[in-house]
């Protein structure tokens, strides 16, 4: 399950940052083409943390095996949560931001520095989560040798 | 022989959740990239036939998520037979509903995107021809959410459940 969580949380929230900003994107490049290729960067970010809850499945998928000790479960649990739910998190912000920022660069360019200093904390969000998903999987090992040897 | 405690009377019932909610929700998220990208068509439509048939793109995106979950849910139900034939434990239920309900929200999710991005980006095709581009790779970056989903469970039911 927390393979599951990992990879739907996250696409969740990827969807929605995707969704969003490219709101903002349409709006503004219809009036201002040249900025297209640069409006795509808040689409890029949502994919990204698409990919963060990618790695945490992949690596928790790793570990599941037919004689699992609870502690393993739970740990793996725990991280697939974690990643999942803070890229959820990081995707919300992500398509709010890159959608009113997009329509802002078109109406002043300077704002494109700005705008991409906030997508940046907000694609942190996600990285964070996955960070202490990596933190916690690596204690999964620990758990290997606790079932016994039923 | 094969455990009993592990191959409990109710556990293809997981195994079987994890067919149905593969194809439901893989179904909701495609239902709503095709519904929400074809209101757009429909707008395009009235003020620029020429542009419809590039415009149909989403909505084959959106068909795409649906076969996602189709493959993962066949995949699945070739895994499962009556008693006598099977036996099919408790953790092969788990995994299989595990990689149901992975592939069926995902497809959720990419629906979902396609489906805002299908919309917004035909009306703005339709004002700005040099927009097409960016919309096709937004929709890919959509469509790929989809696609994390059936590779993570793909691997997962051809490596663990020949058993």
């Amino acid at each position: 399950m927390g393979c599951v969580a990992a990879i739907v949380f996250s696409s969740f929230g990827a969807a929605y940052g995707t969704a969003k900003s490219s709101n903002g994107f349409f709006a503004s490049t219809i009036m201002h083409p040249e900025l297209a290729v640069r409006n795509l960067i808040p689409a890029i970010f949502a994919g990204i943390l698409a990919i963060y809850g990618l790695v945490a499945a992949v690596l928790i998928s790793a570990h599941i095996r037919l004689e699992l000790s609870l502690y393993t479960s739970l740990v793996n649990l725990g991280s697939g949560l974690a990643v999942g739910l803070s890229c959820l998190a990081a995707g919300f912000a992500l398509g709010i931001v890159g959608d009113a920022g997009t329509r802002s660069v078109a109406q002043q360019p300077r704002l494109y520095v700005s705008m991409v200093l906030i997508l940046i904390f907000s694609e942190v969000l996600g990285l964070y989560g996955l960070i202490i998903a990596l933190l916690v999987d690596s204690k999964a090992r620990l758990g290997y040798d606790k079932c016994g040897s039923a | 022989m094969a455990d009993v405690e592990l191959t409990p009377k109710f556990a293809p019932f997981f195994g079987m959740g994890g067919i149905a909610f593969a194809m439901i929700f893989g179904c909701m998220g495609a239902a709503y990239g095709t519904a929400k990208s074809g209101i757009g068509i429909a707008g395009v439509g009235v003020f620029r036939p020429d542009l419809i048939m590039k415009s149909l793109i989403p909505v084959v995106m959106s068909g795409i998520i649906a076969v996602y979950a189709l493959v993962i849910a066949v995949l699945i139900a070739g895994d499962m037979a009556p008693p006598p034939g099977q036996h099919y434990s408790l953790f092969t239920g788990f995994m299989h509903l595990a990689c149901g309900l992975s592939v069926g929200l995902t497809g959720l999710a990419a629906g979902y995107a396609i489906g805002v991005v299908g919309d917004m980006g035909v009306r703005s095709y339709m004002q700005q021809s040099r927009i097409f581009v960016g919309m096709v790779l937004i929709l890919i970056f959509g469509e790929v959410l989809g696609l994390y989903g059936y590779i993570t469970q793909h691997h997962a039911i051809q490596a663990c459940c020949e058993g």
